[in-house]
C-alpha cells in the first residue's frame, strides 16, 4: 500500500508526453500490419457485410463460387482474364470512451489516472485514424459527456485538450452511470469503460455490470488497478482513509489479514470477470505497473473492431 | 499483609519500562486507500474475533507487567494472610557465659549442644519467619538481626562460642523484647543453662510475645572452681604478700568432696593442699605467698569429675617492687635534726629513698610520700600521701593554733589505738613531748596520741589521701627522739602513708574479673594462658584506650604494664555443675509456621501461567 505521499504526477505533462503520440502511431502501424496479415489469410467473402461503405483495396483471380458482381469487367475487357475486386470494409463506428474520474482513480499515487488518460488518448486516436466518430464521457455519480462525437485525425488534439481539463474527484456510482448511459444506435457502437470499478460492494458492482451487457455494439470493460490495491503490504496498526468517501477506519492488521484481503480482492476480480463474460462483454484487467504498449496490444488482441477483428 | 523485604519495593520501578514501551509504541500508520470495501469485508469477518484481537493487543503488556510484578513481589516476599497462631518473628537469646563451656559426657560443650539443637529447630521454620540471634554473657551482642536467610543465620550462629565471663542477661532481655515488639506474633527463645527465663509480662501477652525455654542438654553434674582471689600486702612487711582465695563447688555431696589446690611459683611446685569442698557454702583460704617480685604464680584446683576446668586456675605475675620515694621539704634552718636522723636510718637500697628539698623547690614530682618538716606550702598537695611534722600553720586537714613561746611539755601521752599500723611496735608509755601548737583535725583522721584532750599524733585518710600529722617538736621533746620508738614511728608513718607504693603497679590489676573494661595506655596487648580452653598466646589491639577483659590469663601491654584476669564467678561455677534432670523438660512444642510459599506468590504465578495459556490459545486456536 502506498503512503499518502509521492503522488504520481498531477499535471498533464506527466501523463502525456509529446513522444507518446509518436509511440501511438508506431503502435497503430503494427496493429494495422497484423490486421492485414490476418485478412490476407482469410477468405474475404467471409468478411462481415457491413452496411455502409467499402474501399477498394486489391484484385485477385476469379475462382469458382465468387460473386460475379465483384468481377471487374473493365480489367477483363482489357486483359481477357477474370479478376475480382477486393474491398476493405469501412465501418463508421461510434467509439464511446467512458472514463472513471472519481477520486479512487487518483489513488494511491496517480498511476491509474495516468493510464486511464493515456488509454483514452490511444483509443481515441485509434478511432479517429480509422475514420470513426469518437466521443468522450466522464463517470462519477453519473455519465457526463465532455466531448461530443468528433471525426478525423485532426480531432486528436481536441481530445487531448479535453482530457487535460478533466478533473478527478468525488465518488463512483456505477449503477447510476451504467443505467444512465446508452450508446448510439445509428452507428455501430464500440464502448470502452475505463474504470477501476471500486467504491461499491461486490454485489452492486456485479449488478451494475449486467446493464453493460445490454448495450448495443461491442463493449469493452477495462479495469485499471494498481499493484498496491490488489496486494497491499504493511501490518500492524493502520489508520485507513477511503479516497472517495473520506471514511476512516482504524485496524490492526496481521499477515493473515493481508492474505485474506488478497483473497477477497481476487474474488472480486473473478466476480467482475464472470459478470462480463456472462453478458458477452469483453473484460481486461489493466495493471498500472505493466508496460502500456503490451497492455494495449493485449486489449486490441481481444477482438475489437478498432483493432481489426476478424 | 506483611512484607518481609520491603526494601525490594524499589524494583517496582521496572514496571514502568513495559508501560513506557507500550505508550511509545509505533503509532498507527495513516494510509489513503482507493476504497475500504474489502477492509470492511475483512472487519465483518473479524467481527466475531474483534474482542480477541483487542485482547491480544493488550496481552503482551499484561504479561510483561505480571511477570515483572511477580518477580518484585516474590523478592519482597509479600504475604496476604496468616495461618492462625503463625509466628512472624523469633528472637533467640543464646547464653554464652562461662558455664556454657562445661563439657557434656559426649565431649561437646553445652553451647555446642545448644547450637545443634537450635539449628535443627530453626531449620524447620518457614522462610517467612524472621529470626534474630542475640548472644549474651556479661553484655549482649546482636549476632544476627531479624533475618530470613537461614544460611547466613546458621553461619553467624556457628561463630558464637562461650566466653569465660559471668552472665548477666538484663541487657539481652531488653534487646530481645525490642526485637519482638517489631513483628507479632513473636517468640523469644531462651537458650541457657541458667535459671528459667523472665516471665512473660502482661504487655507481652497483649502484643503476642511468647517466651519459650530451650534448656541446654544435661552436663556432668560436678564442678569445682576458684570464685574469689586477691593478692594483699602483708601489714608492715614490705614486699610480702598474702593470697586470699574463695573455693566453691557444685554438684558435690553435702558431706563434701575431695579437691586439691596445687601451687607453683617461679616454676617451683609447692606441696598441694587437700581440701574438702561442699556445695553448700564456699571455702575461704588466706596464706602468705612465698615468692619474689616478678615471678609467675599458678594456682589450680583439681577435683575428679570436674566438668569445667576453666574456673579452676589462677595465673598471675607477682608484682615487681620498687623503693618508696620520700621527699622531705622544709627550711634548712628549721628542719628537725632528730627527724632527719630517723629518716636517714630508714634509708635502704631498693626499699626506701629519702630526698630533701627546700621550700623554693616545691612542688616536687615523683614522690610516694611527702614529709613536711616544720613547713607547709601555700596549697595542700593532693593525690600524694603526706607526713606533717609540727605544722606551723593551718592547711588542709590540719588546723593549728600556736601555743606559748617554747611550747607546752606533755608527759602524759595516751595512745588510743595500739593496733593501728602507725603504732606497730611503738610504745606510747614513758614518752614526753613538747607541743608547739594546738591541733584540730578534719574528719577521717584518727587521733592516735593525745595528752588530755590535745591531739598529738593523728593518722587517717582525707579526701582519699593518707595523712599522718604530729604537732610536737622532736628536737625539744626529751623522751622521744632518742627512744627506739621514734624512728619506728617515723618508719611506720612513712610506710603506712606509702601503702602499696612499693609495687611497680597496683596489686588490684592482678585480680581482675573478666567481663569488664579497663582504661589503659597502649595500643596492643598480649594475652597468655598456660592451660584451660584458651591456652596459648594472642596479640590483640587495644580499641580506644579500653582493654576488654573477655578472657582469662596474664595480659601485658606494649607499654610494659601487666595484669591478670580471672573468671572468679560463684554463679558460673555453680551453674557449670548444675544439670537439668530431663533435657527435654521445659521444651515447648514446635513453633507453628506458615506455608512454604506465601499466598501472593501463588497468585502471581497463577496469573502469569494463565496469561501465557491465553496467549497460546489465541495464537493456536484463533490465529490471533
Amino acid at each position: 500500500m502506498e503512503r499518502e505521499t509521492d503522488r504520481f504526477g498531477s499535471s498533464g505533462e506527466e501523463w502525456f508526453e509529446p513522444a507518446f503520440l509518436d509511440r501511438l502511431r508506431a503502435l497503430f502501424l503494427r496493429l494495422r500490419k497484423r490486421r492485414r496479415h490476418r485478412w490476407s489469410a482469410k477468405n474475404l467473402r467471409h468478411m462481415p457485410a457491413a452496411a455502409h461503405n467499402r474501399e477498394f483495396r486489391d484484385y485477385r483471380s476469379y475462382s469458382v463460387n465468387d460473386d460475379f458482381r465483384s468481377v471487374d469487367w473493365r480489367v477483363y475487357a482489357r486483359l481477357g482474364r477474370l479478376f475480382v475486386r477486393l474491398f476493405e470494409e469501412l465501418q463508421d463506428y461510434q467509439v464511446h470512451l467512458l472514463i472513471d474520474t472519481s477520486s479512487s482513480m487518483d489513488r494511491p499515487d496517480g498511476r491509474k489516472r495516468r493510464d486511464v488518460l493515456r488509454l483514452a488518448v490511444a483509443l481515441g486516436y485509434l478511432g479517429l485514424i480509422g475514420h470513426h466518430r469518437v466521443s468522450l464521457h466522464t463517470m462519477r455519480d453519473r455519465v457526463v459527456p465532455v466531448m461530443p462525437a468528433v471525426k478525423g485525425q485532426g480531432s486528436i488534439h481536441r481530445l487531448i485538450d479535453v482530457l487535460h481539463k478533466v478533473e478527478f474527484g468525488g465518488s463512483t456510482n456505477l449503477r447510476a452511470c451504467f443505467e444512465g448511459f446508452r450508446p448510439v444506435r445509428h452507428h455501430y457502437a464500440v464502448t470502452f469503460v475505463l474504470s477501476d470499478l471500486l467504491g461499491h460492494e461486490v454485489e452492486i458492482t456485479e449488478q451494475a455490470l449486467r446493464r453493460v451487457g445490454s448495450w448495443p455494439g461491442e463493449t469493452h470493460v477495462v479495469q485499471i488497478l494498481d499493484r498496491q490495491e490488489r496486494a497491499p503490504d504493511g501490518d500492524g496498526e493502520v489508520h485507513l482513509t477511503d479516497g472517495e468517501t473520506g471514511e476512516e477506519r482504524r485496524m490492526w492488521l496481521i499477515r493473515s489479514d493481508l492474505q485474506r484481503y488478497q483473497e477477497l480482492f481476487e474474488g472480486f476480480l473473478g466476480t467482475v470477470e464472470r459478470a462480463c463474460a456472462s453478458r458477452q462483454v469483453d473484460y481486461l484487467l489493466w495493471m498500472t505497473d505493466r508496460d502500456f504498449e503490451e497492455s494495449f496490444t493485449d486489449l486490441m488482441d481481444r477482438g475489437s473492431v478498432l483493432g481489426g477483428r476478424v | 499483609m506483611q512484607v518481609v523485604n520491603p526494601q525490594m519495593a524499589w524494583l517496582g520501578l521496572l514496571l514502568l519500562i513495559p508501560l513506557v514501551l507500550f505508550l511509545i509504541r509505533k503509532p498507527a500508520v495513516a494510509i489513503q486507500m482507493s476504497t475500504l470495501v474489502f477492509f470492511k469485508m475483512l472487519s465483518r469477518e473479524h467481527r466475531e474475533s474483534t474482542w480477541l484481537r483487542r485482547l491480544k493487543r493488550w496481552l503482551p503488556l499484561f504479561l510483561s507487567l505480571a511477570m515483572l510484578g511477580g518477580v518484585v513481589l516474590a523478592l519482597m516476599r509479600v504475604r496476604m494472610a496468616d495461618s492462625p497462631g503463625e509466628v512472624r518473628r523469633i528472637v533467640v537469646l543464646l547464653d554464652r557465659s562461662a558455664s556454657m563451656g562445661a563439657r557434656l559426657p559426649d565431649g561437646r560443650t553445652r553451647i555446642q549442644a545448644a547450637k545443634d539443637r537450635l539449628e535443627g529447630r530453626l531449620g524447620r521454620l518457614s522462610p517467612q519467619v524472621s529470626v534474630a540471634l542475640i548472644a549474651w554473657d556479661g553484655r549482649a551482642e546482636v549476632i544476627a538481626s531479624a533475618t530470613s536467610e537461614s544460611s547466613s543465620l546458621f553461619r553467624a550462629m556457628r561463630e558464637v562460642s562461650w566466653r569465660p565471663v559471668e552472665g548477666n542477661p538484663a541487657e539481652a532481655v531488653k534487646l530481645a523484647r525490642t526485637f519482638a515488639r517489631d513483628q507479632k506474633p513473636a517468640e523469644i527463645w531462651w537458650v541457657s543453662d541458667s535459671a528459667s527465663p523472665p516471665k512473660q509480662s502482661d504487655a507481652e501477652r497483649d502484643r503476642e510475645v511468647r517466651w519459650i525455654s530451650l534448656p541446654v542438654p544435661g552436663g556432668a553434674g560436678l564442678n569445682v572452681g576458684i570464685t574469689a582471689f586477691q593478692l594483699r600486702p602483708l601489714p608492715m612487711q614490705r614486699a610480702r604478700l598474702s593470697c586470699f582465695l574463695e573455693l566453691a563447688s557444685s554438684g558435690m555431696a553435702e558431706a563434701g568432696g575431695e579437691a586439691k589446690l596445687e601451687m607453683q611459683i617461679g616454676g617451683a611446685s609447692f606441696p598441694p593442699r587437700s581440701l574438702k569442698l561442699s556445695s553448700r557454702e564456699p571455702l575461704m583460704l588466706d596464706f602468705p605467698v612465698e615468692g619474689k617480685s616478678g615471678q609467675e604464680m599458678h594456682l589450680r584446683l583439681v577435683a575428679e569429675g570436674d566438668c569445667f576446668p576453666d574456673d579452676d586456675e589462677i595465673q598471675v605475675l607477682l608484682p615487681e617492687s620498687k623503693p618508696v620515694v620520700a621527699v622531705r621539704v622544709g627550711q634548712r634552718d628549721r628542719i628537725d635534726p632528730f627527724a632527719h636522723v630517723a629518716l636517714q636510718s630508714l634509708v635502704s637500697d631498693g626499699e626506701l629513698q629519702v630526698w630533701s628539698a627546700e621550700p623554693e623547690q616545691w612542688p616536687v614530682n615523683g614522690a610516694d610520700v611527702v614529709v613536711f618538716d616544720n613547713w607547709l606550702p601555700d596549697a595542700w598537695p593532693e593525690g600524694v600521701p603526706v607526713l606533717v611534722l609540727n605544722p606551723p600553720k593551718s592547711l588542709g586537714p590540719v588546723s593549728t593554733a600556736p601555743l606559748r613561746e617554747g611550747g607546752v611539755p606533755q608527759s602524759r601521752i595516751r595512745g588510743s589505738n595500739a593496733d593501728h599500723p602507725v603504732l606497730f611496735r611503738v610504745s606510747s608509755e614513758r614518752l614526753s613531748v613538747v607541743q608547739d601548737s594546738s591541733m584540730e583535725l578534719a574528719p577521717g583522721l584518727e587521733v592516735l596520741w593525745r595528752s588530755g584532750r590535745e591531739p598529738l599524733l593523728a593518722a587517717g585518710e582525707w579526701k582519699g589521701q593518707r595523712v599522718v600529722a604530729m604537732n610536737f617538736s622532736p628536737r625539744r621533746s626529751a623522751q622521744l627522739p632518742l627512744t627506739d620508738s621514734f624512728p619506728i614511728l617515723i618508719g611506720n608513718a612513712l610506710y603506712w602513708c606509702a601503702g602499696q607504693a612499693w609495687t611497680a603497679g597496683p596489686l588490684s590489676r592482678q585480680s581482675l574479673r573478666t567481663g569488664g573494661m579497663l582504661a589503659v595506655k597502649g595500643k596492643q596487648v598480649t594475652w597468655r594462658q598456660e592451660s584451660g580452653s584458651f591456652r596459648g598466646s594472642k596479640l590483640l589491639p587495644v580499641q580506644r584506650g579500653l582493654l576488654e577483659l573477655d578472657r582469662t590469663g596474664i595480659w601485658r601491654l606494649d607499654t610494659g604494664e601487666t595484669g591478670a584476669a580471672h573468671l572468679l564467678s560463684l554463679q558460673e561455677t555453680r551453674e557449670a555443675g548444675h544439670a537439668p534432670a530431663d533435657p527435654q523438660a521445659g521444651v515447648q512444642p514446635e513453633t507453628p509456621v506458615g506455608p512454604v510459599l506465601p499466598e501472593l506468590t501463588w497468585l502471581v504465578l497463577g496469573s502469569v501461567l494463565g496469561l501465557v495459556l491465553i496467549d497460546s490459545l489465541l495464537f493456536h486456536r484463533f490465529a490471533v
